[in-house]
């Protein structure tokens, strides 16, 4: 058995363009949904964008959303990586936070096409794939559950997280369709005010807004 | 319930004159919240029954629920910004809340709209889910959620835990 599977196993460097030209396509998709939207994009628009071939696309995938949700998983694989090396740890809840918090604006102010279809396109894909998003927000706000402790107060709302989530969400979603993508930096003080006041009260959330500014 | 309401939902086309049914969904969610609205005296008691109503209605109608928020931000610009008109609606009956606020000052001019937002995406995955039943049942997250910022977190708890 053990024999039969080494025998499929390709020589490394060709497996590794096979996961190459998948890994284009990829991110091809992200790119093109990012600028023209899910409804408007082809197959022929990604295969352009990730200058491969017809018979290479449908290699690797049955259809536009069968590629589309790979690739929305995979970016969010990537983007939930690079906020939780920036904030992961032993360091204290509310660094974590702010630190994963402006970790995510930079990638989104520094890859629009990206944010786009993370937070925006998303919705037009279809069930499966807000399916998906549902699951990236649980992600995130299973980290977020950590700073219950700091309320000092009475017990907070089962559902806190998810809120602050979809208030910081429905904020960076309203500056992409403003076409505000750059300036998303510049918003960080409201984004950090509106993670943090469910947890830490208006007081203590806005001396974090003053320190963000 | 949950898993019939979650396939009609998945399975459900797009509506075919998406504005009409989104302005008359919308406009049946205002009466019910405008009603429960001014039948308080009391800025956060207002809030409470308006929060405890839009749940009820989303528990009651999921499909126009979806229509409000998953099916208007697939629609396109058009549908976002329907959306957005909503959020923005539910966040203006949050202002008022800045006069009892003694950390009024303090407060982000964007926070009524962050506020609306959360709860608006609660109630678009619950919906998303097939489990928008369960929405009254957790109103009372969403109205302390609602009202913590300007009142603190005890006395939000309060207005939530009354009936």
């Amino acid at each position: 058995m053990m024999a039969r599977q080494l025998s499929f196993q390709l020589p490394a460097p060709m497996a590794d363009q096979i996961e190459n030209r998948r890994d284009d396509i990829l991110t091809a998709m992200v790119h093109v949904v990012g600028r023209k939207g899910y409804d408007a994009t082809s197959v022929a628009d990604v295969i352009e964008e990730a200058s491969t071939s017809r018979t290479t696309f449908y290699k690797y995938f049955d259809d536009k959303h069968g590629c589309f949700l790979a690739a929305y998983d995979r970016m969010v694989d990537r983007i939930f990586a690079t906020v939780v090396a920036e904030c992961d740890g032993e360091q204290p809840w509310l660094v974590r936070v702010r630190k994963g918090l402006t970790t995510l604006v930079e990638i989104f102010a520094r890859e629009p096409e990206l944010a786009r279809t993370a937070v925006v396109e998303v919705a037009a894909a279809g069930a499966e794939a807000r399916q998906r998003h549902w699951d990236a927000v649980a992600r995130f706000t299973e980290y977020l559950d950590a700073g219950r402790r700091l309320s000092g107060g009475p017990a907070l709302p089962e559902h806190i997280s998810t809120m602050a989530v979809g208030a910081v969400s429905g904020l960076i979603f309203d500056e992409l369709v403003a076409g505000r993508t750059a300036q998303l930096p510049e918003l960080m003080p409201d984004l950090l005010f509106a993670m943090l006041v469910p947890y830490i009260g208006p007081t203590a959330a806005a001396e974090e807004m003053r320190r963000a500014a | 319930m949950g898993p019939v309401w979650q396939a009609r939902l998945s399975e459900s086309p797009r509506h075919d004159d998406f504005p009409r049914s989104f302005e008359a969904a919308f406009a049946r969610l205002q009466v019910v919240v405008e009603e429960a609205y001014v039948s308080h005296a009391e800025w956060p008691d207002q809030v409470a029954a308006a929060i405890r109503v839009a749940f009820e209605f989303a528990a009651e109608d999921p499909e126009a629920a979806n229509l409000l928020t998953n099916e208007a931000l697939a629609n396109g610009s058009d549908g976002i910004a329907r959306y957005q008109r909503l959020v923005g609606y539910a966040a203006g009956l949050l202002v008022p809340g800045r006069t009892l606020s003694s950390d009024g000052a303090l407060l982000p001019g964007s926070l009524e709209h962050s506020l609306a937002g959360g709860i608006t995406m609660l109630v678009a995955q619950r919906v998303d889910r097939g489990s928008a039943a369960e929405l009254p049942g957790i109103a009372a997250d969403a109205i302390q959620f609602a009202l913590a910022p300007y009142l603190g977190s005890e006395r939000a708890r309060q207005v939530a835990a009354a009936e």
